[in-house]
Parts: structure tokens; sequence; C-alpha cells
């Protein structure tokens, strides 16, 4: 929590030190208007430098955050650096009592250059909300935002450079510089370089194993020589699968689904749903991958003393989870677990003999309770959804001494968070991970 | 839980994000000494009176 507080500290110390520069250091002063739209505009530009860092996946700062966590700042944070920059055209407009600035023709043409700056930055912030709804694919949207993040960035340390009288003092020069290649070295490290790297060491696939319907569990084996990082049980990574000529080559993150105990192998389990992950089970021992990763703070071993767990999983949710319940196995833990586990039939059950053979063994003092949504006449458990009424009955009214974690579909998720906010439960006291940084 | 720590410690960030550009505009028109004041001052008398000398 401090550190956490100490980044955010930082962060607005350095967001903010070019207008602590001009302040004492940069051109006179032009009434308040004028130098309050100067001032948006350098905050703007510092905003977006470091929006290059904190999606790097720059690993001293995400394991405060988490990488879930980053990425929605990242995303709310480009909204509001939009706004400065929009209130800097129509500050310096309103400041000179003039609209040439915003609606004339015969403007220099660093002027211009500013102009698509702030047109390009609206559209990449639109495009990222809107993604989803516009049917734009995740790959195809990524390769617009790397596209358009270093454009902005070269125009953004054009336009002040020529326009604006601060920039010709040294100090804010320099600082202009330096965040300036800072940025640019991030983005090329995050999206050239490292994949390099990791392509020099990467895994072999040693297993493609069907768990249900349409559900895989791809295991990796690092490559000769080299050890598996170590991760937290309820962390994701990035996978980049090379397989045959013509399958998709494509970095996605998924849950790791074994336990780090385990350190011959890592795997990921995973539904092939989507247009990539269909592809799946046609990934074959012998192929390779690149891993990066771990990310993420949905774990219970960052919460060592919390004894009474209840995790709540819809589906294929139930990924981390599963890494969380092999981990206390495998390292004797006998804390209590309760699994209530939704899906629709028996078939979707996912790992349903490993979780018996858990619950058997008592390492963790596990309960598991199926619900399907859409069971069989034979099905003798419960039925319907994991909601209010079974937490109720399975936990009992009194929940403060409970700790949940939360998986599964997103509007599945939320309601059950609301539904434990109405029954007392402290937000502190739930945890959940957001694995679709988009939404 | 954190997705609402995520949204108050952002509302926080854009808030003294709004708030010092705003604060620091005002105090540069109105009490920071500004070094360039003072040499733009003694520019303007300069011109004053190389204009007196000129006419």
């Amino acid at each position: 929590m401090q550190k956490g507080v100490m980044r955010v500290l930082l962060y607005l110390f350095f967001v903010t030190l070019p207008v602590w520069f001009t302040t004492w250091f940069g051109a006179k002063a032009e009434g308040i208007l004028h130098d309050v739209a100067i001032n948006f505009a350098l905050v703007g530009f510092m905003m977006l430098t470091f929006q290059f860092l904190l999606a790097a996946r720059v690993k001293w700062i995400e394991r405060t955050f988490g990488l879930d966590m980053l990425i929605r700042y990242h995303k709310y944070v480009a909204v509001a650096a939009a706004g400065f920059l929009i209130l800097h055209p129509i500050l310096l407009a309103l400041s000179h009592g003039s609209l040439t600035l915003l609606i004339g023709s015969n403007l220099p043409w660093y002027i211009w250059v500013g102009k698509a700056a702030l047109i390009l930055v609206i559209a990449n912030v639109l495009i990222s909300i809107y993604q989803s709804r516009m049917g734009l694919k995740f790959e195809k949207w990524r390769m617009i935002h790397d596209l358009l993040a270093p454009t902005i960035l070269v125009l953004i340390f054009v336009h002040p450079w020529f326009a604006g009288d601060d920039l010709e003092h040294f100090p804010i020069q320099a600082l202009w510089i330096i965040m300036s290649l800072m940025a640019g070295w991030m983005f090329i490290y995050h999206r050239f370089l490292r994949p390099k790297q990791l392509a020099g060491h990467p895994y072999r696939v040693t297993e493609v194993q069907q768990e249900a319907g349409n559900v895989w569990t791809v295991k990796l084996a690092p490559s000769a020589g080299q050890h598996i990082a170590d991760y937290l049980p309820g962390q994701f990574h990035f996978l980049t699968f090379y397989r045959e000529p013509g399958l998709p080559v494509e970095e996605h993150h998924w849950t790791i689904s074994s336990s780090p105990a385990q350190k011959d192998y890592i795997s990921s389990t995973i539904k092939a749903v989507g247009d990539f992950t269909k592809t799946i089970p046609e990934t074959r021992p012998g192929d390779t991958a690149t891993v990066h990763g771990s990310f993420g703070r949905f774990s219970h071993v960052l919460h060592p003393h919390e004894r009474n767990l209840v995790f709540l999983a819809g589906g294929i949710g139930i990924t981390p989870l599963m890494s969380m319940l092999r981990h206390m196995r495998d390292t004797d833990d006998g804390r209590s677990v309760l699994l209530l586990y939704g899906n629709r039939t028996e078939k979707d059950i996912v790992f349903r003999d490993e979780l018996e053979a858990i619950e058997t063994g008592k390492r963790p003092d596990l309960t598991v309770v199926h619900v399907l949504s859409g069971a069989g006449k034979d099905w003798a458990g419960e039925t319907g959804h994991v909601d209010r009424e079974r937490i109720e009955k399975y936990c009992g009214i009194d929940l403060s001494k409970r700790i949940f974690y939360v998986c599964g579909p997103q509007k599945m998720a939320e309601a059950l968070i609301k539904s434990l906010l109405e029954m007392g439960v402290l937000k502190s006291r739930i945890r959940q991970e957001i694995f679709s940084f988009l939404n | 839980m954190r997705k609402s720590i995520l949204h108050r410690t952002t509302i926080a960030v854009v808030a003294v994000l709004l708030l010092v550009p705003v604060l620091l505009g005002v105090l540069k028109n109105t009490v920071i000494p500004h070094p360039k004041a003072h040499e733009t001052h003694e520019e303007h008398e300069a011109h004053e009176h190389g204009g007196e000398d000129e006419s």
C-alpha cells in the first residue's frame, strides 16, 4: 500500500515537473488563461509519455498494482490527457480573444502539427473505448494503437518545440528530450526488443490435453538449460505460439493453471471460443511458444494469514483458482476453501476429477459445490446459478470471516460482487482479477 | 476492492493534475517573481530610452 502511494506520488511529481519548471524558468507570464493553457498542454504531454511506461509491463510498477489495474489506469488517463490537450487550444484562443487558432486556416505549420496530434489522440482514445462495439478485433486494434501511439509522440514533441516560448529554456528542453526518448525507448523495447529476447529462449509444447468440451490445457517446458521463472498461483502470462505454417502467430494472455510447486512445466487451460483460441486444439507437442510473465495480484499467496476462503467460479474462470488449489495441495496447505463452481452442464465442468481428488485429500480442506444451470435429469446436485441464495446456503449468514475470490464471465462476476456487497461483505474481502484488459 | 481503489486513485490523480497547472498559472501571473519579468522591464525601459534618444 505504502509502495503504491509512493509510486503514485512519483507519477504526480514527474507529470507536473514541466509546469514547475516553466513557472520558475520558462517564458514570461502572459496572463492567467494563457499560462494555464500552456500548463495543461505540458501536463497532457507528460501524461502521454508516461502512457508508454504504464503499458510496457514494467515489473517494478506492475508488481505493486497488478497489470490489469495498470492497463485500466492507462485507459482512464488517456481520456484525461485528451481532455487536457483539448482544453489547451480552447483556453489559448480565449486568452487571445480570437478564434483564429481554432478555425483559422492561415496558421504556421507547427500549429497544424499540434492539431494533427490532438485529432490522433482523440481518435486513439475513441477507437480503444469503442473497440468491441466497432467490431474491431484485438489484433487489428493493437496494430492501429501501435501505429498511432509513436506518431502522436513525434507530433507532440515537434509542436511545442517550435510553437512554445517555454521550450527555448534549457531545463524544459532537456526534460522534453528525456521524456520523449524514454517513451520511445519503452515502445521499441516493449514491442520489438523484448519479444525478440523471449524468442531466443522459447518454451516447448509438451502436451495438449482436452479437459472438457472445448477446453484445452497446453503444457509448456522451458528450453534446455533454462528454468521456469517464479510465479504465483492465480497469475497470468502472455503466450505467443509458433506452430505449423498457416496457424496465427499472435500474443494473448491466459491464466496459468499449473502450480508453481511444479517445476517441470507451466500450463494454461484455454477455452476454444474466439478466432484464435479455436486453433488451440491444433497445437502439437514440439511446437514452440514465447512466455512473458507472470503478472497479476489475484493470489492467496499474497495473503498468507487468510484461512477461510470462498472461491466463486464460473466456467473457464476456474483456472486461476485451480492453480491456487493445486499449489495448496502441493505445499500441504490446510486452509479451508469452499468452491462454488457454476457451469451449464456436467460435460462443461473443467478439472472435475482433480477437484474431487483434492477434496478427498483434505489438503486444502476443500468443499466443492457444483451448480449447473442446464442440468440433466440425472443431476442430483445444485441447479441454477452461483448466486446469493447459494452463498447463504453454504457460507451461512455471517460472512465477516470469509475472503471471496470471484472469477468467471464478467456479468456473473459483477452480479456476484453486487450480491456480496449487499450481504455486507467488505470490499477489501472481495478479490477479483479483470482479465479482459479492453473492457 | 482493487477496482474502486483504482477509480478513487484516478480521480485524485486527475484532480491534482488539474489543480497544479491552474494554481501555478495563477501564481506565475501574481506572486512569483520571474527572472524574465525583470529582464522585460529592463528591455522595456531601454526601448523607451532609445525611443527618446532617437526623437
